[in-house]
């Protein structure tokens, strides 16, 4: 039972890899290349313990990134990684440098592709998903996709200004990207037995992915910005942006600079959270 | 053979691999109460299976011998089912090599990866199974990978049929080389499924093998 569940552990975490509760981050589109890709990390799996997760590249030892203890409803920004294949791998938060991280799945990533890498499912099931993520919008309108994360809530049933959007959502799946238009309006997820309302702004433009989780008080709605802007695509090109990977937090450590500061942080009860690039001969293996 | 695949067989060599320790429960015993292969994932196709499904064996359900024993009559193959059928099995084998040549090209850039001429060949073709591909990305991590070939245990497998075993040879000489070898086997050996090699061992100080089990799985890299 112990290698089964640190099997799941190795496949929820996967979304390991970065994470930071629902506020996108981002990585400065000018410092990118043609050859960059995005990728963020999202530990969805509600009852799996918090996990290491190591994202090995196949051409390039230093290229490498690491990202230490994920927990539940953390969902990094959005990291610059150079195109190309990558071994998804992870372990225990906290195993001992003695023990080995356990492969999990690969991710291709494609110049300007940006992708969530997404531990779903419960611990039992656990899986690893990698999700390929919109960066535009037609004109005038929005895009919003929602994950149903809520282990306590089996089916969840979403609507946007009083208008169903996506019903019978199952725990640990994911809706396809729906265009909406653009308003400031209540968004509404019912459950068997609970229910949870935010009030969200979307801007034409913009790609939402909205997470639906379990909390300490019920059903948390979190607000995934995945792209805000013109709708290019993050190729360097100025003005442009990434939207949501757009660098707000001018940190060479982007994701650790979200660290503390994502809702689900506060009400999933302050998980500690650091994503460090990876520097060899640092880190224990 | 991958530790959860079922097996259709005609009733006499399913007894023989029930015999041998073969669970019943991944036992698919083709006859009059089954009508096809469908539901396994491998058909040892024996005469009797042969005579019994004819052409449709390879057109319908099973396009791909990943092993071979024997000749004439007495010929045993090893086939991989295509559970979607054999245009989806081709589409899906001919995209998983496009992510293996793509896969094993940037191995090939990777330069704590040594690889010799054959081994060389095999990546950049695309023959090598994903498994291995993934692992060694992981073992690169740790330290300095040569790669002294690949090989495929099957006899009689179709050219199709990814490379399931690799030969990695200690980075140089002295006592530290063993100590190497042992450290990437220990990596090895603390997967699992799908990335649990049927077999993995250091032979002295000089060589670690590993070999995974058929058939190789499909889709497991991404597209490139």
């Amino acid at each position: 039972m112990k290698i089964m569940r640190f099997i799941r552990w190795t496949t929820f975490l996967m979304a390991a890899a970065a994470l930071s509760l629902g506020i996108p981050r981002v990585a400065s589109a000018s410092t990118t290349s043609s050859a960059t890709g995005w990728v963020r990390l999202a530990h969805l799996s509600p009852n799996t313990p918090p996990v290491d997760v190591y994202l090995y590249s196949f051409g390039d030892p230093s290229a490498e990134q690491v990202l230490h203890h994920v927990g539940y409803g953390v969902v990094s920004a959005y990291e610059p990684l150079a195109a190309g294949e990558y071994t998804v791998a992870m372990r225990a938060a906290g195993a001992a440098s003695s023990t080995k991280p356990v492969l999990s799945a690969t991710l291709t990533v494609a110049p300007g592709g940006a992708y969530t890498v997404a531990g779903l499912g419960p611990e039992s099931g656990l899986r690893l998903e990698v999700l390929q993520d919109r960066l535009t919008a037609a004109p005038g309108k929005a895009e919003v996709r929602f994950i149903q994360a809520s282990l306590q809530q089996h089916e969840v049933t979403v609507t946007w200004g009083g208008k169903p959007t996506v019903t019978n959502l199952a725990f640990g799946s994911v809706s396809s990207y729906q265009a909406v238009s653009p308003a400031t309006a209540t968004l509404r997820v019912t459950g068997e037995s609970e229910s949870a309302n935010s009030t969200i702004t979307i801007a034409a433009g913009t790609v939402h992915t909205i997470v639906v989780l379990d909390g300490s008080k019920g059903l948390v709605l979190d607000d995934l910005l995945d792209a805000a802007g013109s709708g290019a695509v993050p190729a360097g090109a100025a003005g442009t942006g990434l939207g949501g990977t757009a660098p707000r937090v001018p940190s060479p450590l982007p994701w650790l600079s979200l660290i503390g500061t994502g809702l689900l942080l506060a009400t999933v009860g302050g998980l500690g959270v650091r994503l460090v690039p990876r520097q060899r001969g640092r880190h224990a293996r | 053979m991958a530790g959860s695949a079922i097996v259709a067989c005609d009733p006499a060599m399913c007894a023989v691999l029930h015999a041998d320790g073969l669970p019943a429960t991944r036992l698919l015993v083709l006859g009059t109460a089954t009508a096809d292969p469908l539901g396994s994932d491998l058909v040892v196709a024996t005469l009797a299976v042969r005579n019994e499904f004819g052409t449709r064996l390879q057109s319908v359900y099973a396009p791909v011998v990943i092993a071979s024993f024997g000749t004439g009559a007495g010929r045993i193959d090893i086939r991989a089912i295509a559970p979607d059928g054999t245009a989806a099995y081709q589409a899906a084998l001919a995209a998983d090599r496009r992510s293996r040549i793509s896969a094993g090209g940037q191995l090939l850039r990777n330069p704590r990866i040594i690889v010799t001429g054959g081994a060389r060949n095999a990546l950049s073709a695309g023959d090598v199974d994903p498994r291995l591909l993934m692992m060694l990305a992981a073992l690169a991590d740790q330290q300095q990978v040569r790669i002294t070939a690949f090989g495929d245990p099957s006899p009689g497998a179709s050219p199709v049929v990814p490379l399931r075993s690799v030969q990695i040879a200690a980075p140089g000489p002295g006592a530290g080389a063993e100590a190497s070898l042992r450290s990437m086997l220990s990596l090895i050996d603390a997967q699992r499924q799908p990335f649990q090699p049927l077999r993995a061992a250091v032979a002295g100080s000089s060589a670690l093998t590993v070999e995974y089990a058929a058939p190789s799985p499909l889709g497991l890299l991404g597209g490139p």
